[in-house]
């Protein structure tokens, strides 16, 4: 399969929309039809949102017709991973536990995207409570990814990449605590940024592990993610990590090529024994690309890299442990029927109500938290975090950003891992150290292996370089030519066309 | 230290510490599921960690707000997902005899 650009993006859209051209509630319209006519196959949504999606339609058209000026993206359909709160929208983390739950309140992106006037369509489909590679440990259903329907999305933002990479809508969100944007993005040969921790506010997103959970974007060019990180990016008075600084013009970076740009390449990723060929050649050609923009390279070590999947296993299950722990079957969500006490309604509620991936989660990190056990693992791993953390610094002495595999291998097969859980976790080798350091990450489309599979590469920077990374996505864009990137079998049904 | 073996009355001890009722082939399962990943994890031992500490840094300093009152949410639409209610409280199995 090979990829050509289809005609519009997310900001194309939305020119036509506040020139006239084309009405939001048509937009929307045309939306819903490619989500009736793919999603069936592809089974990326959850559940739709079609009257809330309506309503901002029609403000958006009102506005239109009085001659207002819109916001940034205003009338662009969107949807948003189901750990992400919508009031009045369930918001059931793909889980058993929260199958009824209804959100109260929005969460701070969805109060942005209201104020910018983005259509939410529906929520997407998740590894339960966000804890997954593949999204297969979604209580609900599996998710395909649109280059091979018999391989997985990726995860745990799997439906939101599934949807974006089928054209059923053009950008939207995920959320990425090891890799869960970046590693998707890659398989579905979008552009996905896991912004610097604090970036984005995490208010009213569902925590799975707080010190490392990242609302992140996904879009099929540069352009459309830079614009939807500036719309949900800035400081929140309701999340106390959310970083103050201001957030620059990401949109505008993008045109502003890189200069004597000095990128890293990181020694122990490239050196694995388990990168797949064709991903070594992707890299050595976005090489040539940067290189005939005048960056030069050099190889960078990150001696503790190779530690990052151990710590962060301790590190975020034992976070998990205690985020989950409020799933008791008291306040919210499933209770069981039949619990005789308090003891028993918990551990059956949460027997009932959690799939074997977070049970499997929950239990580790409690362990890792238990009596006798800290410092040997929690204390160790939050070391070894600090290793991780340096090990950057160090690097961005030396270079501007990093250039490295977003996963050792392409799309791999539903089921084909699902039975070995290290091997699973083994998958999120180069994505996780980005979130222990708590750095930027981009994913970027990079061409494709012998089977026609999507190949992603991952731009790394320091805190708060964002735009230094959408400035040089956007150059190699330029250069591979790899923008708007569809399957052919999506190209004509979707919003895009 | 010795190689993780995490043995089933490991797991059902954790498992009571994390208020989950696991059948008994869930308890087997994750004993030997628990002993890989902590076989993984022990790679941590290979390192020399003597002085690190173990607080993580962050970005910026702590924020602090305003100790004052705000974001109140109504009573009867933050309970509309409870399971069981009596109009102004959660309500739960008999707790004491």
């Amino acid at each position: 399969m090979t990829a050509s650009p289809a005609p519009s993006t997310a900001l194309d859209l939305h020119k036509q929309i506040q020139s006239g051209q084309l009405s939001a509630q048509a937009l929307l319209e045309q939306t819903f039809n490619a989500i009736k006519a793919v999603d069936g196959d592809i089974d990326g949504f959850l559940h739709l949102a079609e009257n809330q999606a309506q309503q901002t339609a029609e403000q958006v058209d009102q506005a239109v017709a009085t001659g207002q000026p819109l916001p940034l993206l205003a009338g662009v359909p969107i949807a948003l991973k189901d750990n992400i709160h919508v009031q009045g929208v369930r918001s059931t983390c793909a889980s058993r536990i929260l199958e009824n739950f209804v959100a109260p309140f929005d969460a701070t992106v969805t109060t942005k995207l209201n104020a910018h006037m983005l259509p939410i369509v529906g929520k997407t489909n998740l590894d339960e409570f966000a804890m997954g590679s593949s999204c297969e440990n979604s209580a609900y259903k599996l998710s395909k990814n649109p280059w091979d329907t018999s391989r997985v999305p990726g995860g745990s933002s799997g439906g939101s990449a599934a949807v974006v990479a089928s054209n059923q809508v053009p950008l939207a969100l995920g959320s990425d605590t090891g890799g869960s944007v970046r590693l998707p993005a890659a398989f579905c040969a979008l552009y996905g940024i896991k912004p610097t921790y604090g970036r984005v506010s995490r208010y009213g997103l569902v925590a799975y592990g707080s010190s490392l959970d990242q609302i992140s974007p996904f879009a099929r060019t540069t352009k459309d993610l830079a614009a939807l990180l500036k719309v949900i990016a800035g400081f929140d008075p309701m999340d106390s990590t959310a970083l103050s600084d201001e957030v620059p013009d990401y949109l505008a970076l993008c045109d502003q090529p890189p200069k004597q740009l000095k990128v890293g390449l990181v020694k122990e990723l490239m050196d694995s024994d388990g990168l797949q060929p064709d991903i070594k050649a992707a890299i050595d050609q976005s090489i040539q690309h940067l290189e005939g923009l005048g960056a030069t390279f050099q190889t960078v070590s990150l001696p503790h890299i190779n530690y990052a999947v151990a710590s962060y296993y301790i590190v975020a299950t034992a976070e998990a442990s205690s985020n989950l722990a409020r799933y008791d079957g008291v306040r919210y969500g499933l209770r069981a029927e039949e619990a005789q006490d308090i003891y028993h309604l918990f551990t059956q509620t949460r027997e009932q109500g959690f799939g074997t991936e977070v049970k499997r989660r929950i239990m580790l990190g409690t362990f890792a938290l238990s009596s006798g056990y800290y410092d040997a693992y929690y204390g160790k791993a939050q070391k070894v975090r600090q290793l991780i953390r340096q090990d950057f610094e160090t690097a961005f002495e030396q270079v501007d950003i990093l250039l490295c595999p977003a996963a050792p291998f392409t799309a791999f097969k539903l089921g084909e891992k699902v039975a070995d859980p290290v091997q699973m976790y083994l998958t999120d080798i180069a994505t996780i150290p980005v979130n222990l350091a708590g750095i930027p990450g981009l994913s970027f489309p990079a061409g494709f292996d012998s089977s026609g599979l999507p190949i992603g590469l991952q731009l790394l920077g320091p805190h708060g370089a964002e735009g230094t990374l959408f400035s040089v996505s956007q150059a190699l864009e330029t250069a591979s030519g790899l923008s708007n990137c569809l399957p052919d079998v999506y190209k004509q049904q979707g919003v895009a066309v | 230290m010795t190689h993780a073996s995490i043995s089933q009355d490991d797991v059902k001890h954790v498992a009571k510490l994390a208020r989950l009722e696991l059948d008994d082939a869930e308890v087997q399962q994750l004993a030997t599921d628990l002993s890989n990943i902590l076989g993984l994890v022990e790679t941590l031992n290979e390192l020399d960690l003597e002085g690190v500490s173990d607080t993580p840094q962050t970005s910026q300093p702590a924020l602090y707000r305003a100790d004052e009152q705000r974001h109140v949410y109504d009573r009867a639409h933050l309970m509309r997902n409870a399971p069981e209610v009596d109009g102004q409280f959660f309500r739960v199995p008999k707790i004491l005899d």
